[in-house]
């Protein structure tokens, strides 16, 4: 395709938009219909329908829970707007659809998110635990459906990567209004899923079953993949499944969870704990150390603390390795860390990589994270700037932005998630800059926010 | 007056078509699970189509299969950037449901690599689906094998830094309810006010699942940023399909 000739280049791009015009002209003939057709179509389907779930259990005969108006409904009502508010179909309402009343456009959003690169920022504990605790498991208790003492249950693990002979811990917690309810494990099993590339074996195929222990008010499993899975030479997901019964379940309830385990010996690269750091263009650069055996596209990540603990930035690199010894630069943003007021001498703590291969299945291949941490020799003096990030395609993105704005074209921002996006530092300048308290857009601030209202009958 | 109305579109679809080629604004369509790309006749809820702006004139219809798995849906997603995002076109993507994860786990993993001035979703599943650890997915969706690996562990797992993104992302959801979605069971099992398929963790790109009302509240990822409104619009999953097209057509949602 890239060796035709411009004018075949033309009579294709023209040829296909002609095709497109046509299918656009016959999709807006007969497009109210169809929509029309189309949902009543869904309602009478789902309605009307028996089908079998997954675990081969009857579809439940459900009676809708009880739910009140939908957020756009209430608003829509007691700001005079009807229930067919927000649907769209009102876009010269004024009325506005956020407590401040204020939007930022596309220029601001634009001007705020570049104040820092895209790869390193403030590091914010509240914002950034999956940075932080990066190789956690990122679970919420769920409910059991259909069940009518409102039962919930959590299934989780102690990580995600699960690295060459580490075991994996899976515990079940089940509860009836935040009160533990004991548990029984009816069976629990493991299998491997690998639905791309080379095939596992009939062996590596079988799943193997787990034993629950009770553990106070939980039930908990520790296998080690690498003992129960054998000659598995290949980073694989671990589906781990568990179906249980308590007092008052109707039938018995299917957990399930997923986990990367990459197999010993399978690094795709490992860090050599040699380190470095200078200071360069206004901000701390560490040099890690990566033998890397498996050449490829590589991604690497990092947080960076004061000697106090205090959380400073957060850094990603990504690139492609050759085979061999490198090292691959992770830079700290000067003006991340000097909003974060903290002093030197500054750590490199939870750095981790993997390679990327999409042609794989999974497409990540973990490396052993670096369990130490690096001090670096760096400090303010070296010349760490408090200067904002200049992004080298500013002038060109800013001029097709604006043209767009003109457009009306750009997707205007709520105030509240504007400065609910920044940093605490960057957040009070935001704040000043449109004459608000900076405090009314924390996190805890903004969990408070309440929407309008549905309006009392007859008012 | 059919072959008429035929000749007069193809005219001058072929001299937007030719000028296209000279200055274009590229937009980019990323569909949602269970289907291929997004005008795909057979994907469910409304009926997929491309914007009607004034300022775009070139619109590409990603191919994205996301029946398998989301690795290479990932990759069939980077195959089209690189094809249309990285010349001197601006590239504008506008991604539903699980073509938001998709997207911005591109984003994540690969960087400042192509030319994308934002990112726009509708009810997107950046932070995954409760449905699909319980099965709900492959059901609702046809039992495609992604619909198991659509969750918010697997969308939330290590590595891909959702606040690495290089482009501002900007979501837009619905909060009505999903008759289409077992007569309205989901809602039970996601946090918050859902669309009866994501929860607002997932479609407003909260850092942390749990029940959320609405898109103004708590921590989002870094350049992850709620559009138009704070609520979702009073509409489920499958009807919200267009919404962020509705937004940009009517200004305002």
């Amino acid at each position: 395709m890239s060796d035709a000739s411009p004018s075949r280049r033309r009579l294709g791009i023209a040829a296909a938009v002609l095709v497109g015009g046509v299918a656009l002209w016959w999709v807006l003939s007969g497009s109210e219909g169809a929509a029309e057709e189309e949902v009543v179509e869904d309602v009478a389907l789902d309605e009307g329908r028996r089908a079998r779930r997954f675990d081969g259990r009857d579809w439940r005969d459900v009676e809708p829970p009880p739910r009140g108006p939908s957020s756009a409904e209430r608003a829509g009502r007691s700001l005079g707007g009807g229930t067919g508010a927000g649907s769209g179909d009102d876009p010269a309402s004024p009325t506005p659809r956020h407590p401040s009343g204020v939007t930022v456009g596309a220029r601001d959003v634009y001007r705020a998110m570049t104040t820092y690169p895209p790869d390193s920022r403030p590091l914010e504990p509240y914002r950034h635990h999956d940075l932080i605790d990066w190789n956690q498991q990122q679970s919420s208790s769920l409910p059991v459906e259909g069940d009518p003492l409102g039962t919930t249950y959590l299934f989780t693990a102690d990580a995600y990567w699960v690295l060459g002979e580490t075991p994996l811990t899976c515990w079940l917690q089940v509860s009836q209004e935040d009160e533990p309810v004991e548990a029984e494990v009816l069976q629990a099993w493991a299998r491997l899923d690998a639905r791309r590339g080379e095939e596992l074996t009939t062996a590596q195929r079988e799943p193997i079953l787990l034993e629950f222990q009770r553990d106070g008010d939980r039930n908990l499993t520790t296998f080690v993949p690498a003992e129960r899975f054998a000659d598995v030479r290949r980073p694989v997901n671990v589906l781990v499944y568990v179906e249980f019964t308590y007092d008052g379940a109707r039938t018995p309830v299917r957990a399930a969870l997923q986990a990367l385990w990459n197999p010993p010996g399978q690094e795709p690269a490992r860090f050599t704990g040699e380190f470095r750091d200078a200071v360069e263009g206004g901000s701390l650069v560490v040099y890690v150390g990566v033998e890397v055996t498996e050449p490829g596209f590589y991604n690497l990540d990092a947080n960076l603390w004061s000697d106090a603990g205090e959380p400073v930035a957060w850094t990603k690199w990504r690139g492609d390795l050759e085979a061999g010894v490198h090292e691959a630069p992770l830079r700290f943003f000067g003006k991340a860390i000097t909003d974060s007021g903290t002093s030197p001498p500054w750590r490199i703590e939870q750095l981790r990589g993997f390679r990327y291969a999409a042609e794989r299945y999974p497409a990540v291949q973990p490396m052993d994270p670096w369990d130490g941490s690096y001090t670096c020799g760096a400090t303010l003096e070296d010349g760490i700037s408090e200067e904002e990030w200049q992004d080298p395609m500013e002038a060109e993105r800013l001029a097709e932005l604006e043209r767009v704005e003109a457009a009306g074209g750009n997707p205007p921002v709520p105030l509240e998630s504007f400065l609910g996006n920044l940093p605490p530092a960057q957040r009070a300048r935001e704040a000043e800059r449109y004459g608000v308290d900076p405090n009314d857009f924390t996190a805890e601030a903004l969990a408070e926010i309440e929407l309008p209202q549905e309006a009392p009958e007859g008012i | 007056m059919m072959t008429r109305l035929t000749i007069l579109l193809g005219a001058v679809v072929v001299l937007l078509g030719v000028a296209g080629e000279a200055s274009a604004q590229t937009m980019v369509y990323v569909n949602g699970l269970g289907s291929t790309h997004w005008l795909d006749g057979s994907s469910k809820g409304s009926t997929p189509r491309n914007a009607n702006l004034s300022w775009i004139n070139q619109h590409v219809d990603a191919w994205v299969d996301q029946r398998s798995d989301q690795a290479a849906a990932v990759n069939d997603l980077k195959n089209t950037l690189d094809q249309h995002c990285m010349g001197t076109n601006w590239c504008y993507l506008m991604a539903y449901s699980n073509g938001g994860a998709v997207t911005t786990e591109a984003l994540s993993v690969y960087g400042n690599r192509w030319k994308i001035a934002w990112v726009f979703t509708t009810a997107g599943n950046q932070g995954g689906s409760e449905l699909a650890n319980l099965g709900w997915m492959s059901e609702l969706f046809g039992g495609c094998d992604l619909a198991d690996e659509v969750s918010p562990s697997v969308h939330r797992r290590p590595g891909f830094n959702h606040n690495a993104v290089p482009v501002s992302v900007y979501n837009v959801g619905g909060d009505g309810w999903c008759w289409g979605c077992g007569a309205g069971a989901t809602h039970a099992l996601l946090p918050g006010n859902d669309d009866g398929v994501v929860a607002p963790h997932s479609t407003w790109s909260y850092t942390s699942t749990g029940g959320y009302d609405h898109g103004c509240q708590s921590t989002q990822w870094s350049n992850h940023l709620t559009a138009y409104r704070c609520e979702g619009v009073g509409e489920d999953h499958f009807k919200v399909k267009t919404q962020h097209v509705q937004c940009l057509e009517n200004g305002g949602c």
